[in-house]
């Protein structure tokens, strides 16, 4: 019920944050040097044509008219048509999702497994060798640039030593295709009992996931670590060791719980930095996804298809902050929803 | 805080963060050198000599069209730097400026403004800079100030905070109280007290610039192609690369992490000095 309610306002309180994100957008592609309809239709056209698309379009209409009809459009689920597929934007969109859910999941479950041992471990050993480890990865971690840690890593295990799948996509060429159900080929080829396509798809995962969360992971470290290195300094803790507890019950069992509260909030601030990751990885390794088709869009000067991308992506984002808010009530029972 | 004799006995403790200046000032030199070291011009095309492996002639090979790596590495420090150092520069002072007035000033001007910055927050970072660079078109001004834009809210919130406490301070409020003009106060007494944050921010945040500006003109949507910067030389590599030319791509990459990791350990390494606890 209290929970209800809090939801209920920070939904209110979102949305004119949400309308700000969808000004923001379109004044975006407004202020395009010369006209988006150009681009689109060339300038081999009459200009009976061109005014033509341009009334088809709205464009011949005041900004403000030309704003309430964009968030029509929103309302009722459009997003305007792509200039390069000519579909819908939304379908588009809908319809590589699951590509990069599945990548940025992969990512993420790397990046949380890897960063969370390595920042308690880091301040558990404060100073020791494995603390100096943590460091330097992840300096290494959050000055690496992404795409290229990519090529790196396809050079070396596809071309080098040719244990890496190809970078062409979400399987190999010589697997048949589960059917899609849930878009995401691992649980597909699961539910199709279609082993080779599970492990096909696994293999295709593997590098693009890992760079990923590698550079997720840094940051991910250090939250853990300096929430951790708080925990342990703190008098509950104290008092723990105090009474004799080993140090592996007060470490786990005392410290863990509150040191990892900091990280919760940061995976959903590290999943921000990982939608504009994908953009990079995704078109390394010819990864269909949203990602790439924003790489795409911006080769191409698609702007509908680029507005779209970054209201979805924001979307998400923002989303992903209100769970996270929720969860904090949940794990933390200080936190009282007001 | 505590003035040059603490700055150098901190500096000794934290060795790190000597390596990180140290790092930084090699590459500024490189930069500012750059046409005395480079044994070619990173412009010159040589189809005679091109996609040749690093060797004594061609420190780090080249590339397809027979551009010199080497030279067009050390050039990219100078458009990196100017990259950075001008995105930052546009995030600080507008972003500090606005602030200032909104945590100065309090009330409705507060609100508007951090609403806004509640807004362009709102974004995934390298989303929003991809979207204005795309709006924008491709040229180094319009990178800087896609780049700058987005970073812009950090300096904003920072100033803001450190303000709200500031103005209640004793010493302000003897500025006040002696007669001083509102803007004089902001000006001479709380903003010089609130930039050392500020600058800590700007250094970590050049690293991050760099990584954006690189993977921005990596997409298209920075500088253009044949020009010396590290991200479209990585770009103009990945063709290359599964033909087993890795060279192409290889040095700018390491050059971007190395620029990248100086600013981030002389970064840390005067946050550590500034907030001892954080150790």
């Amino acid at each position: 019920m209290l929970l209800g309610r809090y939801l209920l306002r920070r939904l209110l309180l979102a949305g004119p944050t949400l309308l700000g994100v969808l000004f923001i957008t379109f004044a975006l592609t407004r202020i395009i040097p010369g006209n988006p309809i150009d681009r689109m239709v060339g300038f081999f056209v009459s200009d009976e044509r061109r005014a033509e698309i341009m009334r088809e379009h709205g464009l011949d209409q005041s900004y403000d008219k030309q704003f309430v009809r964009y968030l029509g459009g929103l309302l009722r689920g459009d997003l305007g048509t792509s200039f390069l597929t000519s579909r819908p934007v939304v379908d588009d969109l809908r319809q590589r999702f699951p590509a990069t859910l599945e990548l940025t999941v992969c990512a993420m479950t790397i990046a949380v497994l890897a960063a969370v041992p390595l920042g308690v471990a880091s301040a558990a050993w404060k100073d020791s060798w494995v603390d100096h480890l943590g460091r330097v990865l992840s300096v290494i971690g959050v000055s690496v640039p992404v795409f290229w840690f990519g090529l790196v890593l396809v050079y070396l295990f596809f071309f080098k030593l040719g244990i890496a799948p190809p970078p062409i996509g979400r399987l190999e060429l010589s697997v048949v295709a589960p059917p899609v159900v849930t878009g995401l080929v691992t649980i597909d080829a699961l539910m199709a009992r279609n082993l080779p396509a599970l492990w096909s798809g696994l293999r295709v995962l593997a590098l693009p996931a890992f760079v990923l969360g590698f550079a997720a992971m840094a940051p991910l470290a250090r939250m853990a670590r300096s929430g951790m290195v708080e925990a342990l300094d703190s008098p509950y803790v104290r008092a723990a060791r105090a009474m004799g507890l080993p140090a592996r019950t007060v470490v786990v069992r005392h410290a863990l719980k509150n040191a990892l509260l900091p990280v919760v909030t940061m995976i959903a601030v590290v999943f921000g930095y990982q939608l504009g990751g994908v953009v990079l990885i995704e078109s390394i390794f010819s990864w269909p996804g949203l990602g790439q088709y924003a790489f795409n869009a911006a080769a191409n000067a698609d702007f509908p298809a680029i507005q779209g991308f970054i209201l979805y992506a924001t979307t998400i984002y923002i989303l992903l902050f209100l769970v996270v808010d929720v969860l904090y009530g949940v794990l933390d029972h200080r936190v009282r929803y007001q | 805080m505590a003035g040059l004799a603490g700055l150098s006995y901190g500096l000794r403790r934290n060795p790190i963060t000597i390596v990180g200046l140290a790092m930084l000032g090699a590459l500024v030199a490189v930069a500012l050198l750059a046409p005395v070291i480079a044994p070619y011009d990173p412009y010159a095309t040589n189809p005679a000599v091109s996609l040749r492996p690093p060797g004594p002639g061609h420190l780090f090979g080249t590339d397809s069209f027979g551009h010199d790596i080497f030279s067009r590495v050390l050039y990219g420090a100078r458009i990196d730097l100017i990259v950075a150092a001008g995105a930052v520069g546009v995030a600080m002072v507008l972003g500090g400026l606005l602030g200032a007035v909104a945590g100065y000033a309090g009330g409705w001007l507060d609100d508007a403004t951090m609403r806004v910055m509640d807004m362009l927050q709102a974004f995934p970072n390298f989303i929003l800079a991809l979207g204005i660079a795309a709006a924008l078109g491709p040229s180094l001004t319009n990178l800087i100030i896609a780049i700058g834009l987005t970073n812009l809210p950090i300096y904003a919130r920072l100033v803001r905070s450190r303000l709200l406490t500031l103005r209640v301070s004793g010493f302000a409020l003897a500025a006040v109280s002696v007669g001083n003009p509102p803007w004089r106060v902001l000006l001479i007494h709380l903003l010089p007290n609130s930039l050392a944050p500020v600058f800590i921010q700007a250094t970590l945040q050049s690293g991050w610039a760099i990584l954006q500006a690189a993977g921005l003109s990596f997409i298209g949507l920075g500088v253009r192609v044949p020009t010396p910067e590290w991200g479209v030389m990585i770009s103009m590599g990945v063709q290359q690369l599964t033909s087993g030319h890795w060279w192409v791509s290889f040095f700018p990459g390491l050059a971007i992490m190395l620029a990248v990791i100086s600013f981030n350990l002389l970064g840390d390494g005067l946050q550590d000095l500034l907030d001892p606890r954080r150790r």
